[in-house]
């Protein structure tokens, strides 16, 4: 534990660990204490000067932000010295913006607005023509620059100084013809630039893929996981009528503190940019599920002499409880096994992993350990009858050739291909049945990142056509190829994961929580 | 008029020279700290004479070096501030201009006693001549073994950088100033932490005024007893007082701390300039410091008493106004340095100081209300004190002076709808 001091903060005794700024003893005890520049993952600014308040014995108002609790601190942060500093920062902060709201993507999330009404006056003083500035600026790839709009907080430049440590941004100019800028010839397109809209307090960063698209009232949140790396960082998830808008990042401290990269942020525009598949395909003609899945019980079954040679590939993409029935599948048909990689550049030092998959530790704690290569490999050998595939990228063009091209070769190979697909353009003509699986944003469930920690990633939106989890094709199947009642809900078949990975015991499906959790067995050490 | 102490080379034939600085004294005070006194008895003696910076603040500059700590594993630095920028000041380029080596051997002393073995010195981008007549200085010094590598045959070494400026006033901030040095925007630092103990590239940092340094020599080389003896109570010392505006003969004057506001401006410095033209106002301090009307500035110029009669004492840049000045268009003036000199980073000075040209303006314009002058006050009372830097406050205490002192000829300006003395002048 580390030392305390006890301090009064608004009449209420307080105790802080030494060394907290003010800011945050007072917010821990309920007491809010307006900011821009603060940013609990940023170095202390000091510069919006939104949050002074008064302490007794200080010459004059200091800023919560910077000044650490001592043992016998008296602070008031709402005494008429503070409210008055207060309404006079605002004013201040105001009579160079637009206040051009109605058309403003910050709307509903910006803290300008949201203080004005809570500590400003309501009317201008000022009388004077505006300092105007560039609107539009284009940035970076991503990132759209109102110059109107920005109150030199700069906690997108100490983003880029202290966080992603690419320094494209800085102040230029001075006195109130201060603006924030890239440097000559520079563009703010690092692989983490998303972050700076996140933490831009107004509407003077945004985002070229979420801009105008939605209000953000209109959006509903759900927690979850972002599936475009072994990291796993915690999202938000904003969407609306069974469509994804944006992801933001979630605070998890122990995973991306507040941050998440670009791609990942942006990871859920093919799922709105490519075809889904609707409905199951039997030799290219779509049927009713049933039929589908009775073929595909068929193709499997068989016992003895019968019996045929079963190849399953698994996905990294897939939930842990989706890959535990999977396993099962494999057991019932004692098929072999393999699981594809799906990696592109380098890991960073700060979050992005070169696998581009969010489960892939999962899969290996469920025994999906082979490279898929060499089933597939078999496969084109004749060695195998029916292959079945969770993942329809497999067979992508854009997948590591290696895989890819054995994939085809394998595909036209075997007797029989299944294939759990959700969109339309990668699935191959010669599958003899296509079960039409649900998307990141429609399954709940739970993935386990290269640290080895179980994250839940939470469903938002509804399955669309008739496509359904992975988990649910695979007990229909089962059902129908005899192999009994398997369970459907993600929480019950945590409990048959639990049976076939060591590591999963004693921790139930909802200790995962929304902070995840750390299983003993280490994931991807590497 | 006293004997001159810190101008008596100043006005010699080579007085920058280092054989003209030796003949009368100078480097006797470094000899006498090197060979005979501990860093600490040197910080001791400092504290003994009473000296106070003569930077604008007046902290007296003993105890600001016993902050330095001595058991830091960092380097330390020694600093001397010659940004010199504050309008109504040029003071320390006739210092470095004219007697380099007292500024000079004033750094060399000081370092000594924080026991820096680096040591800065940075020179307005303007005063070229202040930079060549430094570096010649340096030169000299190093060649009579007065500076680098064991000085005076001791065991002190010590490396002076010379750093120039850009042009920015804000880079006189003690902390602007050390990022300009790390090559950063002049951006005020927040504090605390203080210098002292993480100061230049983070490391226990010292700073001082040009004018605050050349005091040093002399206390060395004549005891502080001896220099405890000018000046007055708790404000010891000769200074030197820049005389501006509408005087017979403006100029830099040196006088021991405490002289009288009225013997620099009538004797000193000979009086208004015109003749029947009667004194209006002094900024007693630098422009930065509150305005005096007339009939309070029958003042004693020491730290103290010009702090007791509302101002400051600054930088000592006095400067004087005659009947036909507009204090509406001379506020007008300072403001408009101030909202340029901004460093922009914190919301009331960034913001404030411009808005505060504005209103000025409209008024000296004759499209001021009379709200507008409540106005002025009210916005520069929503600067003063709330700011990352004293710059706030440096624009916050004209506009409230100004509009307390002289709220008569604002309301004539609104009235008039325009400037009474536009070409009075
Ligand atoms: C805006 C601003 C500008 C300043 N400019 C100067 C300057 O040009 N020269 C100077 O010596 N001190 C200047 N100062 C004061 C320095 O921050 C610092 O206090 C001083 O150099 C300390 O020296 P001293 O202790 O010898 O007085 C300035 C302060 C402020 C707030
Ligand atoms: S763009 Fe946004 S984050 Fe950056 S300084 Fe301006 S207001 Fe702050
Ligand atoms: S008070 Fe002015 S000069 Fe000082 S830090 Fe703030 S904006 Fe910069």
């Amino acid at each position: 534990m580390a030392e305390t001091v006890t301090l009064t903060i608004d009449d209420r005794q307080i105790t802080a660990p030494k060394e907290m700024v003010v800011i945050e003893a007072a917010r821990r005890a309920g007491i809010e204490i307006p900011y821009y520049c603060y940013h609990p993952y940023l170095s202390i600014a000091g510069n919006c000067r939104m949050c002074l308040v008064e302490i007794e014995k200080a010459p004059k108002l200091q800023i919560a932000c910077s000044i650490e609790v001592t043992e016998g601190m008296v602070v008031h942060t709402g005494s008429k010295n503070v409210l008055d500093a207060r309404a006079g920062v605002m004013e201040l902060l105001l009579i160079n913006h637009p206040l051009d709201c109605p058309i403003c993507d910050q709307a509903g999330e910006c803290r300008l607005q949201e203080y004005s009404l809570a500590h400003g006056s309501g009317t201008s003083r000022f009388e004077h023509e505006k300092h105007h500035g560039r609107k539009n600026v284009d940035l970076g790839r991503h990132i759209v620059f109102d110059e109107e709009r920005c109150i030199k907080c700069t906690r997108c430049v100490r983003f880029c100084d202290e966080v992603s440590k690419t320094g494209e941004l800085a102040l230029l100019n001075r006195g109130d013809e201060t603006i924030i800028g890239v440097f000559p010839g520079h563009r703010l397109d690092n692989a983490y630039s998303g972050n700076t809209v996140d933490i831009c307090p107004v509407g003077a960063l945004t985002l070229k893929e979420f801009r105008f698209r939605s209000r953000v009232w209109f959006l509903e949140q759900t927690p979850s996981i972002c599936p475009g790396c072994a990291r796993g960082c915690n999202v938000t998830v904003w969407a609306r009528e069974d469509r994804i808008y944006r992801f933001t990042p979630r605070e998890n401290p122990e995973v991306n503190k507040v941050w998440m990269c670009d791609e990942g942020r942006l990871s859920y525009l093919p799922l709105v940019a490519r075809e889904r598949l609707l409905e199951p395909l039997m030799d290219g003609e779509p049927v009713r599920l049933q039929d589908a899945v009775d073929r595909a019980a068929n193709l499997l079954g068989g016992v003895g002499e019968r019996a045929p040679r079963v190849g399953v590939v698994a996905s990294p993409r897939a939930t842990l409880e989706d890959l535990a029935l999977l396993r099962r599948l494999c057991e019932a048909t004692s098929a072999t096994d393999g699981i594809p990689r799906f990696e592109r550049g380098e890991d960073d030092d700060l979050l992005i992993r070169k696998d581009k998959t969010p489960n892939l530790a999962g899969a290996r704690l469920l025994g999906f350990e082979r490279p898929a290569a060499e089933v597939l490999r078999e496969a084109a050998e004749g060695k195998i009858d029916v292959l079945y595939v969770m993942d329809e990228d497999l067979f992508s063009p854009a997948a590591d050739s290696d895989e890819g091209d054995l994939a085809r070769r394998a595909a036209r190979k075997v007797r029989a291909l299944i294939v759990h697909a959700s969109f339309r353009d990668r699935v191959p003509s010669q599958a003899a049945v296509v079960l039409p699986a649900a998307v990141y944003g429609e399954y709940e469930g739970t993935y386990i990142n290269f640290e080895g920690r179980a994250q839940r990633v939470r469903a938002s939106m509804r399955r669309a056509g008739r496509s359904r989890t992975h988990l649910a094709i695979l007990s229909a199947v089962a059902q129908r190829a005899g192999w009994g009642e398997w369970a459907r809900e993600p929480s019950d078949v945590w409990k048959e994961a639990q049976a076939l990975a060591a590591p999963l015991s004693g921790i139930g499906y909802d200790d995962v929580g929304t902070d995840g959790v750390m299983i003993t067995g280490k994931g991807e050490s590497g | 008029m006293s004997e001159p102490i810190l101008l008596a080379n100043i006005g010699e034939p080579d007085s920058q020279t280092l054989e003209k600085y030796r003949s009368s004294g100078g480097y006797e005070g470094l000899r006498r700290a090197i060979s005979d006194m501990s860093p600490a008895d040197v910080v001791e003696e400092v504290k003994k004479s009473g000296l106070r910076g003569r930077g604008g603040a007046g902290f007296p500059t003993g105890v600001k070096w016993g902050f330095v700590p001595k058991d830091s594993s960092k380097p330390r630095y020694f600093i001397c501030n010659a940004d010199e920028s504050e309008p109504g000041t040029f003071k320390d380029r006739l210092l470095m201009e004219q007697d380099p080596h007292a500024v000079l051997e004033g750094i060399i002393i000081g370092s000594y006693a924080i026991g820096a073995r680096e040591a800065f010195l940075y020179i307005r981008g303007e005063f070229a001549d202040s930079y060549r007549a430094m570096a010649a200085a340096i030169d000299e010094a190093k060649h009579a073994s007065l500076l680098g590598m064991k000085i005076l045959g001791s065991s002190y070494s010590l490396e002076i950088h010379l750093f120039r400026g850009a042009g920015a006033y804000i880079c006189g901030e003690e902390t602007g100033l050390m990022e300009s040095i790390e090559g950063k925007r002049g951006h005020p630092r927040l504090k605390p932490p203080f210098p002292a103990a993480v100061g230049l590239f983070g490391c226990p940092t010292n700073i001082n005024n040009v004018e605050t340094v050349a005091n040093v020599p002399l206390i060395l080389r004549k005891g502080a007893p001896w220099y405890a003896e000018i000046g007055c109570e708790r404000n010891t010392g000769p200074k030197l007082y820049c005389l501006s505006g509408h005087v017979k003969r403006p100029g830099v004057y040196e006088a021991p701390l405490g002289v009288r506001l009225h013997d620099l401006i009538y004797e000193h410095a000979g009086g208004m300039w015109r003749q029947g033209l009667k004194l209006k106002a002094v900024i007693p301090g630098g422009s930065s410091t509150p305005v005096l009307r007339a009939d309070e500035s029958d003042i004693d110029m020491d730290f103290d008493s010009v702090a007791k009669a509302g101002s400051l004492l600054g930088s000592a840049g006095v400067i004087v106004m005659d009947e036909t000045a507009c204090m509406v268009d001379s506020l007008l003036n300072i403001l408009k340095f101030y909202a340029h000199e901004s460093c922009g980073q914190c919301t009331p000075c960034r913001e404030g100081c411009n808005w505060l040209v504005k209103i000025v303006r409209s008024i000296e314009d004759g499209k001021g209300k009379s709200a507008d002058i409540d106005l002025v006050e009210n916005v520069a009372g929503n600067i003063m004190g709330k700011t990352i830097c004293p710059l706030g406050d440096a624009v916050a205490m004209p506009a409230q002076s100004f509009v307390r002192k002289f709220r008569h000829e604002f309301e004539e300006h609104v009235r008039l709808k325009g400037c009474p003395l536009k070409g009075a002048h």
